[in-house]
């Protein structure tokens, strides 16, 4: 069964068509990267898997189930998680702080019990702190005290935490270097390999390097849909990117 | 019947007020609790022209109009001078009111000017069948001129243009060279001229009282919940309803008609929380 | 040496303080003993204001409403129906206030941002106005609940101004203990995710709307506890304790104080009640006057307090490195 079906989905403002009758399905596991000129419905889309943005017409499922209706955190619960392109962290709170407030969510809590004694869940945020490279003195650190790098980190650490089963990752390698961002991408491989990841980018080398299928928008309809070695050499899709620089 | 005559009247008014405290916060983002002070200022400066010095009460309203154009300018100072947050405007706010309607005790003493006694505006109106008081006329004719002032410029006007999209989207409005520090200011003092006619206007009903800043606030509230802040529209028929539902309500079940109109904001709430108007905020 | 000391410096600050409190009646007169214990209690009501204020960042200034709803629960049961037992109305207090916050909230929570703030105001008035007009909740010519006295404990004790004094003070001890148990605990965390990015808390699975509902209706419930202590102290309640002009008041503190800090409300709170009280000894009339233009300088003077908390926060990293090292 697919993880992820989208049937027919579509959002308008007012006159605009921001996305047009997109239809996909996803596997476990599969890498799925969304390229696009500016404006063709890439973020519109992505939010709609998200949660962020509702539909008007059209349905997504997780699944077989429908979730096209539920809040991002009933989304959440069904096994949904993503990353912003902005980081958007908790600005008063160390780092430790924020991935507990994200690890906490998948184990249960206890109003009383103050999170020192929870070793458990100490230790999920230790073990994340370690693979994200957060460092451990870091833990103490709030956001706006570290490198762009560190913070962008945190941000997929946030991400990653409910060991999700459909990742969203919105322009992950924003501000990263080539080597940050294979960093990047091997650390995403370490994950569960039924994780299907959905990404955005602008990158091409990086798409093409990251995805097992390329997704191409333009004027919010899915204008092709295949191997990134057949989308480069797609004469439509160059005179698509062309046409809009 | 004199009920609805009251209703439009106090409905005038309530526009007057509302869209002055909804264009703050809609447009420039401000919390000014103390807009229910300058509608008292605006009331004890028309008394002291109109009643005290014997001034043609127009005038003594246009000069309520101008000091409270000069309090709106001197708000929008300490309002800029504070940080934007929430709790700063708060406190700010608070502490104007708490000065302002302790000053109005200090000047004007601590008993409640009457309802405004003007000779041409007393007695009533044949209008068919209905007889309608002159006072609450006035206040009707007032309120829906500078409604129609305020609609035209809101849709017709550059200024009101500028507005619309620095209610939108500021930074955008910035970028393009429009200067919406001034439109600011401008908006302080408009709204503030209207909340002193409202005052000098509304005290042929109401009177002037240092309890005025916080009674007036409340109504200009619940005219902003009810209405939205998007459009002048939305105020006026915000306040319209209102006012009739005040004045129906007061006539047909006086004592508890205060709970009548927050039950009609909290069915609001729940039915339609952007209000009237619907713009999200 | 120096570790054991910092770790050991603020307990040992607060027990001293706390023992203070108990021992100052002996150094008060009636009156000055009856006015710390109504800065208690505002304390109280500050500190238990800031759960939903400085945690959740919800501005509510409707609380005195709900401050209200303890106080005539327990002016109406013991003027009306004669029950004196102090568990028993501190209990009816408390199940009344959480049942009225939680209606509060749900209504109040339509409303985002800014507006929030406006339908709180207008909530909380409506509750004073139906206070002013109902005639069950008025005793007395004037409109309100008089003829309160204070409760028994079932202990025989003969209460002075002095040793009720002390007893709100053991109150307020335990009420600060809930408030940071929660502060500090899970919840706590959570609601203050919510304050501080609503979006991600979403993403992350949190229902927000839950979270601002549970601070709303336990800061409303700690608020009717101090509510209900108001009226012991003051042998009557009235709408104006229980309106616009309350509420903007406790919200005043709680800013004045310092939000979302951990004692901050609680000083706020005795502050104000206590520069009101000096403000109109030394002029009664113009007693407003001089606490407006205190707000508005503490206004303007506020945009400096930014870089007093990058001070604070650079001290209170130090006690963490401390202790995490």
């Amino acid at each position: 069964m697919s993880l992820l079906e989208l049937n027919d989905v579509a959002r308008s403002y007012g006159g605009v068509k921001a996305v047009d009758g997109v239809s996909l399905s996803l596997a476990p596991g599969e890498w799925i990267g969304i390229i696009g000129p500016n404006g063709a419905g890439k973020s519109t889309l992505f939010n709609i898997i998200g949660g962020q943005v509702s539909v008007s017409s059209g349905k997504v499922s997780l699944l077989g189930r429908d979730v096209t209706r539920l809040r991002p955190d009933q989304r959440y619960r069904a096994g949904i998680s993503r990353s912003f392109q902005t980081s958007s962290l908790f600005p008063d709170l160390t780092v430790r702080e924020q991935l507990t407030l994200a690890c906490r969510q998948k184990s249960r809590w206890s109003v009383l019990r103050s999170w020192h004694s929870d070793k458990a869940l100490a230790a999920r945020v230790d073990h994340l702190l370690d693979v994200w490279n957060l460092g451990r003195h870091e833990g103490s650190s709030l956001p706006d005290e570290m490198s762009y790098g560190a913070q962008r980190r945190l941000e997929l650490a946030l991400a990653v935490s409910s060991e999700p089963k459909l990742l969203l990752l919105d322009e992950p390698n924003v501000g990263l270097t080539a080597s940050e961002c294979d960093d990047l991408r091997a650390r995403i491989r370490e994950l569960d390999p039924t994780t299907a990841v959905v990404f955005v980018a602008h990158d091409m080398a990086m798409v093409m390097g990251w995805s097992h299928r390329v997704l191409v928008m333009h004027q919010g309809k899915m204008v092709a849909d295949d191997t990134p070695e057949a989308i480069a050499k797609n004469p439509f899709v160059e005179e698509v990117y062309l046409g809009a620089q | 019947m004199q009920v609805i005559a009251n209703g439009l009247a106090l409905g005038a008014v309530l526009f007057l007020i509302g869209s002055g405290l909804a264009l703050l916060l809609g447009a420039v983002g401000v919390l000014n609790l103390a807009h229910g002070a300058v509608y008292m200022a605006g009331a004890y400066v028309t008394w002291t022209f109109g009643m005290l010095m014997g001034w043609p009460f127009p005038l003594a309203v246009g000069m309520a109009a101008v000091a409270c154009a000069v309090l709106g300018l001197v708000f929008e100072r300490l309002f800029r001078l504070v940080p934007r947050s929430p709790n700063e405007q708060i406190l700010l706010s608070f502490g104007l009111i708490y000065i302002m309607a302790n000053v109005a005790q200090w000047i004007w003493g601590p008993v409640a000017k009457p309802p405004f006694d003007v000779s041409w505006l007393a007695g009533s109106v044949q209008l068919g069948v209905v007889a309608i008081p002159v006072g609450r006329l006035a206040i009707a004719v007032v309120g829906f001129g500078i409604a129609v002032l305020l609609w035209y410029v809101q849709d017709k006007t550059r200024i009101g243009a500028i507005v619309r999209a620095g209610m939108d989207d500021a930074t955008m409005t910035r970028a393009l060279g429009i200067n919406l520090n001034l439109v600011v200011v401008a908006v302080f003092v408009l709204g503030s001229a209207v909340a002193g006619i409202a005052g000098g206007v509304g005290g042929l009903v109401l009177g002037a009282s240092s309890d005025q800043p916080m009674q007036i606030l409340l109504l200009a509230l619940i005219v902003v919940v009810v209405g939205g802040v998007g459009s002048v529209s939305g105020t006026i028929v915000a306040a319209l309803l209102i006012g009739l539902l005040d004045s129906v309500s007061r006539f047909l079940f006086p004592d508890m008609a205060v709970v009548v109109l927050y039950a009609l904001m909290v069915a609001v709430l729940v039915i339609r929380p952007t209000g009237i108007s619907g713009r999200a905020s | 040496m120096n570790k054991d000391w910092g770790r050991v410096r603020r307990p040992l600050t607060i027990v001293i303080v706390i023992a203070g409190g108990f021992l100052l009646p002996f150094l008060l007169t009636t009156q000055q003993q009856s006015l710390a214990t109504r800065a208690l209690i505002f304390g109280m009501a500050a500190a238990s204001l800031d759960l939903a204020y400085g945690q959740a960042g919800l501005y509510s200034l409707g609380n005195a409403a709900l401050f209200g709803v303890g106080g005539y629960t327990v002016g109406i049961l013991m003027v009306r129906n004669g029950i004196e037992s102090f568990w028993i109305l501190i209990a009816a207090a408390i199940v009344g206030a959480a049942l009225a916050s939680a209606i509060f909230g749900l209504i109040a929570l339509r409303a985002r941002g800014l507006y929030f703030i406006l339908v709180t105001l207008a909530l909380g008035q409506m509750v004073a106005n139906t206070a002013q007009q109902w005639s069950f909740l008025k005793t007395s010519y004037s409109e309100s609940v008089t003829g309160i006295y204070l409760p028994a404990l079932g202990l025989g004790e003969k209460w002075t101004n002095g040793t009720f004094y002390q007893f709100v003070l053991v109150i307020a001890v335990l009420m600060m203990v809930v408030i940071r148990r929660i502060v500090t605990s899970p919840l706590g965390s959570a609601i203050r995710g919510t304050r501080e990015n609503e979006v991600r808390m979403a993403v992350l699975g949190y229902n927000v709307w839950r979270y601002r509902l549970m601070a709303l209706v336990l800061s409303g419930t700690l608020t009717g506890v101090a509510g209900a202590l108001f009226a012991f102290q003051a042998g009557l309640i009235a709408p104006t304790n229980v309106g616009v002009a309350a509420s903007g008041l406790l919200a005043l503190m709680v800013i004045i104080g310092g939000s979302g800090t951990r004692y901050g409300a609680f000083i706020g709170g005795i502050i104000v009640t206590l520069l009101t009280y000096y403000a109109s000894q030394w002029n009664e009339q113009r007693a407003p006057l001089i606490i407006g233009v205190i707000f508005v300088v503490t206004a303007l003077v506020n945009r400096y307090r930014g870089r007093l908390v990058e001070v604070v926060r650079s001290m209170r990293h130090r006690e963490v490195s401390d202790v995490a090292a």
